[in-house]
C-alpha cells in the first residue's frame, strides 16, 4: 500500500512518454518525459512524514531518470559508451607507469565501426595523476574529418579520486535539472588493444560550442580562475594582472576587460541593489543555480577556483559553469591532516549549511541580498522537494532522498560490473556497495538538515550575513543533546527523527511490524563517552555517543523496526571515534535494556559513519540504550613490520644513502 | 580537486647543473627550457700550473666573466633536444679579451623509460672560434668534439604513488644525484672526462640547497699553460680542477628558477686559483 501511495505520487511527477524517442544512438532506449500538468506537492511532505523514504528503490532496474542532451528529463538506460583504443603495446603500459606530471603524447589509433581514426594520447589531470589509473585526453589528429561521436578531443576522467565513481555523474545530473549550462558526461568503458582498463567518464572539452548549445553563441569570452593561485573569487583586487588570479581561455589573447569590468560591479555593488546587477550582468538564474547545487552537494573545493565564467557577445551576460566536483557528497578537506590524506581519506561530513565553499564576493553578496535570498531558497526547496515547486514539475524533489536513491540504485546496477572489475580498486579501503549507500546517506542527511533548518518552523538559515572572523577551519565540536519525535502508525521506509534546531539525524527508522500507533521519542548525547558501557569495555574503544530510543505506546502494543545510528567523524580532530578503535568496521552495537547489555548484529558502513541493527523490538514506554564498541582487544598485537617499510621512509641519512646506492647499484 | 603541483618536478628538478649544463631530466614532449647564466671568478695573483705548482700570473691579478646561455626541447617522451653556448670575458689588471665558446648540440635520452631522473646525453661540441697558432689554451679552442654523459638522480615511484593505497610515500625532500661525461675531439685539446656527485634538499617548497663535489679531468699529457701575456687567453681547457661548492635555488614561480652557486676549486693542474660565483635563470615553457 505504502508502495503503491509513493508509486501514484511519483507518476504524477515523472509520467514518461513511450512516444519520445531520441537521435542520441547511446542514449536511444531512453525515453523523454513530458512536461506534467500540476501536481499536490502538499501530497509529498505527508508520505515521507508518515513513511520515510525508500532507499532501496529502483534496485533492481537498469533504468533511471535522469536529465539528457539540451536540459531533457529522460527515463531509460544508463546512456553507457564505449571506447576503443589501439596503441604500441609498450607506450600502453607507459601511459600508467610513466612519471605522474609527465606531458608527453604517444600515438593513438581510435577505433568507431570500421573506421580506424589516428590522433594522440595524454595524461591529463592534476593531482589525479598520482593514482595509477590515469585520465586521458585524445586528440583526434586535425588531418582527418572523423570524430569520435562528434568529438575531435575525447576527455575521459578516470574517477579515481571517487571509489563510487558516480559523484561527478550525479553532480553534473543535478547541474542540469537545476538549469545551469553544462558540458556533455558520459560514462565510458575503455579498452586498449583490446584489454578492460576500466570506467571512466566522458567529459566535453570546455569550448564555446557547449555555451552555444544554450544559445549564448560559441564566439564569447571564457575565463577560469587559476587552480594555482585560489584568488579568482571575483573579489575587487582579484583582476590585479600581477595575482594570476584566472586564465582566458577564449578569445586567446590577455585583454581582460570584459572580466575587470564585472569584478568591479560585483565589489562595487552594494548588497542592496545586488540583484539588480545580478539580473543586468548574469544569465537568468545562473548564479543561484550554481550556489544551490554546490550547497546540495556539499561542494565546498570552489568559489575561488573549479568554475568557468562565460561572457557571450550574443546576449551581453555572463554564465557561471560549474567543474570538479569530485569532493563531494560527505567527502571533504581536512585542514587537519598533511598532503596527501588532507584531500584522500575516509572523513564524511553531512550538515554543512548552503553556503559552503570559500566566501567568494560574487556568492557572498548574493546570499546577502535578501531578493536574491529568497529565490536561492526557493530552487533549494524545488530541488530538495520541499515547499512550493519552483520551476519544471518534473526536477521538483531531483535530490529527495528517494528519487536520489533510485538513481543510485540504477547506477549501481549498471557499473557495478565495472567496480568489480576496476584493476585499479582492489586496495580500496570501502567496498563499492558501501560508497553506493554513502552518498544514499549523505542525501538523506543532508536533505533532513535542509528542511529543518531552512524550511521549516524551526528553521534558523533563514537569513544571510558573511562574518569574516569566522575562521575557514571547522570549528571545534561541542557536545550537544539531540531531541525529536516521531508519530508512527504504520511500517514504512527509511525515516529519520530529526532533532528539529540542529537539523541533525538522530536515528533512522525502518519500521517492519506495528500493532498500534505509537510516537517514538529519542535522545542522542553527542561527542560525550556514554555515562554506562557495556562490561569490560572503556570509553576509549567506543564512540563517543550515546542513543536513547523509547516507543510510546499502549502496553499490549508491539513495534519492531530496522535502525541506523550514525556518529560524526568530520575531520581527524571533529571525530567521536575513540582513540582505541583500531578499525571501524569492528565497531558493535550495544542494547540496554533494563541492566543487561546485548550486543547486536550490526552492520557497519565506515564511510557513512553509520551503524545498522535489524528487527529490534521497541518495549512499550520503556528507554532502549545504544552504545557502539570495537569489540576487539584493544591492546593489538605489534604488526609486522615488513608491511610497514613503506610506511616508514628511512629517517637515517646514512642508511638512506647506502639504501639508495644499493638500489640504484642493483639496478 | 585541490591542487598539489611538485613545483620542484615541473621547474626546478632539472635546474640545468651550471658548469656543465647537463641534468637527469628527460622534458615532457613539447615542453621547452631556456637557461642563462653569469659566471664570475674572484681575481686570483696565482693559478696551478700543469704539475699542481703554484704559479703567479705574470700579468698581474686574473679574473674571468662568463654569460652561459641553453635551451632545451622535450622532441618527444624518450629525448630531449638541447643547444647551448656561452661567451668569456678574461681581465688581467685592466687587460680584457672576450672569446665565444663552443657551442654545443646534444640529445639527452632515459635510461629506464618507466622513471625519469637517470638519463644519458649526447652532445656535439662544435668550437665556438679559431684561435691562432700558440693559442691553445682558449675558450672555445680545438676541434670538433663529441661528449657522452650519464647522469643519475632519483626517480619518481609511481607505484607508490596512489594515495588510497596503504603505504603511500611522499616524495623524498632530499635526494642524492651524481653522473658523469667523456668529451673526445678531432685533434686538440685531449679528452677530458667530468664528474659530480649532489647532493640536494628543500629548505621549503620553494627553496633547495644542493652541496656539490666535482671534477674535471684532461685525460694523457697536457699541454702547458700559455704564459698569461698580451693578448690575454681566458680560461684553460687541458685543466684539471677538483672544485666543491653549494647551489641555493627558488622557485620565482612554478615555471621560474633562479640560482646562486659558489665554487671554490680545491685542487688543480692548468687552472687559476679564483673561487667562482654563477648566477642563473632557468624558465620553463610547459606544454
Amino acid at each position: 500500500m505504502v508502495r503503491r501511495a509513493m508509486a501514484a505520487f511519483f507518476a504524477v511527477v515523472s509520467v514518461f512518454s513511450l512516444q519520445a524517442a531520441l537521435a542520441q544512438p547511446d542514449i536511444s532506449s531512453a525515453e523523454v518525459i513530458p512536461s506534467a500538468a500540476t501536481f499536490d506537492y502538499r501530497q509529498k511532505a505527508v508520505l515521507e512524514d508518515q513513511f520515510g523514504f525508500d532507499l532501496s528503490a529502483n534496485s533492481d532496474s537498469p533504468d533511471l531518470e535522469y536529465i539528457g542532451p539540451n536540459g531533457r528529463v529522460m527515463r531509460g538506460r544508463l546512456p553507457l559508451r564505449s571506447l576503443y583504443l589501439e596503441m604500441d603495446p609498450h607506450q600502453a603500459e607507459l601511459l600508467f607507469y610513466k612519471q605522474p606530471h609527465d606531458n608527453s603524447s604517444f600515438a593513438v589509433t581510435v577505433l568507431q565501426g570500421v573506421e580506424h581514426i589516428p590522433g594522440r594520447i595524454t595524461v591529463k589531470g592534476s593531482s589525479t595523476r598520482y593514482f595509477v589509473k590515469k585520465s586521458f585526453l585524445i586528440k583526434i589528429d586535425k588531418e582527418t574529418s572523423a570524430t569520435w561521436g562528434g568529438y575531435k578531443l575525447i576527455s575521459i576522467n578516470a574517477l579515481v579520486t571517487d571509489p563510487s565513481m558516480m559523484r561527478e555523474w550525479l553532480s553534473w545530473d543535478l547541474a542540469r535539472a537545476s538549469g545551469l549550462t553544462t558540458l556533455n558526461t558520459i560514462y565510458t568503458r575503455l579498452y586498449i588493444n583490446q584489454k578492460y582498463i576500466g570506467l571512466y567518464s566522458f567529459t566535453e572539452w570546455v569550448t564555446g560550442d557547449l555555451f552555444a548549445r544554450a544559445g549564448l553563441g560559441a564566439k564569447g569570452e571564457l575565463y577560469q580562475p587559476n587552480d594555482a593561485t585560489y584568488c579568482g573569487d571575483l573579489s575587487g583586487g582579484s583582476e590585479d594582472p600581477s595575482r594570476h588570479c584566472y586564465l582566458k581561455f577564449a578569445p586567446p589573447d590577455n585583454n581582460f576587460s570584459s572580466l575587470e569590468t564585472l569584478i568591479k560591479g560585483v565589489s562595487g555593488t552594494p548588497v542592496k541593489d545586488f540583484h539588480g546587477f545580478m539580473d543586468n550582468n548574469f544569465d537568468d538564474e545562473s548564479v543561484i543555480n550554481w550556489v544551490a547545487v554546490n550547497g546540495l552537494v556539499g561542494n565546498g573545493d570552489t568559489y575561488n577556483k573549479n568554475y568557468f565564467l562565460y561572457f557571450s557577445r550574443e546576449t551581453g551576460r555572463w554564465t557561471v559553469m560549474p567543474w570538479d566536483y569530485d569532493l563531494t557528497f560527505g567527502r571533504s578537506w581536512d585542514p587537519y591532516l598533511p598532503s596527501p590524506n588532507d584531500v584522500f581519506n575516509d572523513n564524511f561530513v553531512y550538515y554543512y549549511t548552503p553556503e559552503i565553499g570559500f566566501p567568494g564576493m560574487l556568492k557572498v553578496k548574493m546570499l546577502e541580498n535578501p531578493i536574491l535570498f529568497q529565490r536561492f531558497k526557493r530552487r533549494l526547496g524545488h530541488l530538495l522537494g520541499v515547499g512550493e515547486p519552483d520551476g519544471d514539475p518534473r526536477t521538483y524533489g531531483w535530490f529527495s532522498p528517494e528519487r536520489f536513491a533510485a538513481r543510485v540504485n540504477a547506477i549501481r546496477y549498471n557499473i557495478g560490473s565495472d567496480a568489480l572489475l576496476d584493476p585499479f580498486s582492489a586496495t580500496r579501503l570501502y567496498s563499492f556497495d558501501e560508497q553506493a549507500d554513502a552518498l544514499k546517506y549523505f542525501v538523506l542527511g543532508h536533505y533532513a538538515n535542509y528542511k529543518m533548518r531552512l524550511f521549516s518552523d524551526t528553521a534558523n538559515w533563514t537569513s544571510y550575513t558573511y562574518d569574516p572572523t569566522i575562521p575557514m577551519m571547522p570549528p571545534p565540536a561541542q557536545s550537544a543533546t539531540l531531541n525529536a519525535t516521531w508519530d508512527v502508525r504504520a511500517p514504512g521506509y527509511e525515516r529519520p527523527l530529526v532533532d528539529p534546531y540542529l537539523g541533525t539525524i538522530l536515528a533512522v527508522l525502518k519500521v517492519r511490524t506495528i500493532s498500534q500507533p505509537a510516537t517514538i521519542v529519542g535522545k542522542v548525547v553527542t561527542f560525550r563517552p556514554p555515562e554506562e558501557l557495556p562490561l569490560g569495555r572503556v570509553p576509549a574503544q567506543c564512540v563517543q555517543r550515546s542513543w536513547t530510543l523509547t516507543a510510546k505506546m499502549p502496553e499490549t502494543a508491539s513495534l519492531t523496526s530496522d535502525i541506523t545510528l550514525e556518529y560524526m567523524q568530520e575531520n581527524s580532530q571533529n571525530s567521536e571515534v575513540g582513540s582505541k578503535v583500531k578499525r571501524q568496521k569492528d565497531l558493535l552495537v550495544w542494547m540496554q535494556q533494563g541492566d543487561e547489555w546485548e550486543p547486536q548484529l550490526t552492520v557497519v558502513n565506515g564511510l557513512a559513519k553509520t551503524l545498522t541493527i535489524r528487527n529490534i523490538s521497541f518495549p512499550p514506554n520503556r528507554p532502549l540504550r545504544f552504545v557502539a564498541c570495537a569489540d576487539v582487544p584493544f591492546d593489538m598485537p605489534e604488526q609486522d613490520t615488513r608491511l610497514l617499510e613503506k610506511e616508514n621512509p628511512v629517517s637515517n641519512p646514512v642508511e638512506k644513502v647506502y639504501r639508495s646506492l644499493m638500489k640504484t647499484i642493483s639496478k | 580537486m585541490l591542487s598539489r603541483l611538485p613545483h620542484w618536478v615541473i621547474a626546478g628538478s632539472c635546474v640545468f647543473s651550471l658548469a656543465a649544463n647537463a641534468a637527469t631530466w628527460v622534458r615532457d614532449e613539447g615542453e621547452a627550457a631556456f637557461q642563462a647564466g653569469l659566471d664570475l671568478s674572484t681575481p686570483a695573483n696565482k693559478y696551478w700550473d700543469y704539475k699542481g705548482g703554484t704559479t703567479s700570473y705574470t700579468c698581474g691579478q686574473y679574473s674571468e666573466k662568463s654569460v652561459n646561455v641553453g635551451m632545451e626541447y622535450g622532441y618527444s617522451y624518450d629525448y630531449t633536444l638541447m643547444a647551448s653556448t656561452s661567451i668569456t670575458q678574461a681581465n688581467c689588471s685592466g687587460n680584457t679579451l672576450t672569446r665565444p665558446g663552443a657551442v654545443n648540440f646534444g640529445v639527452r635520452g632515459r635510461f629506464d623509460e618507466r622513471y625519469n631522473g637517470e638519463s644519458w646525453e649526447l652532445k656535439l661540441v662544435i668550437p665556438g672560434t679559431v684561435y691562432p697558432n700558440g693559442q691553445p689554451a682558449a675558450v672555445g679552442y680545438g676541434g670538433l668534439g663529441l661528449q657522452v654523459g650519464a647522469y643519475f638522480g632519483t626517480p619518481y615511484d609511481p607505484y607508490n604513488e596512489d594515495p588510497y593505497r596503504p603505504g603511500f610515500i611522499n616524495p623524498a625532500t632530499d635526494s642524492w644525484e651524481y653522473g658523469g661525461a667523456l668529451t673526445m675531439y678531432m685533434g686538440t685539446p685531449l679528452p677530458q672526462v667530468m664528474g659530480y656527485t649532489k647532493w640536494k634538499s628543500d629548505l621549503s617548497p620553494s627553496w633547495r640547497v644542493a652541496a656539490k663535489l666535482q671534477a674535471d679531468w684532461t685525460l694523457g699529457t697536457r699541454v702547458p699553460i700559455v704564459p698569461i701575456r698580451p693578448p690575454l687567453v681566458p680560461v684553460l681547457p687541458e685543466a684539471r680542477v677538483i672544485s666543491t661548492g653549494l647551489e641555493f635555488s627558488h622557485l620565482l614561480d612554478e615555471n621560474l628558477v633562479l640560482s646562486i652557486s659558489p665554487v671554490i676549486p680545491l685542487y688543480g693542474q692548468n687552472a687559476p686559483q679564483s673561487a667562482n660565483l654563477s648566477i642563473g635563470v632557468h624558465k620553463v615553457f610547459p606544454r
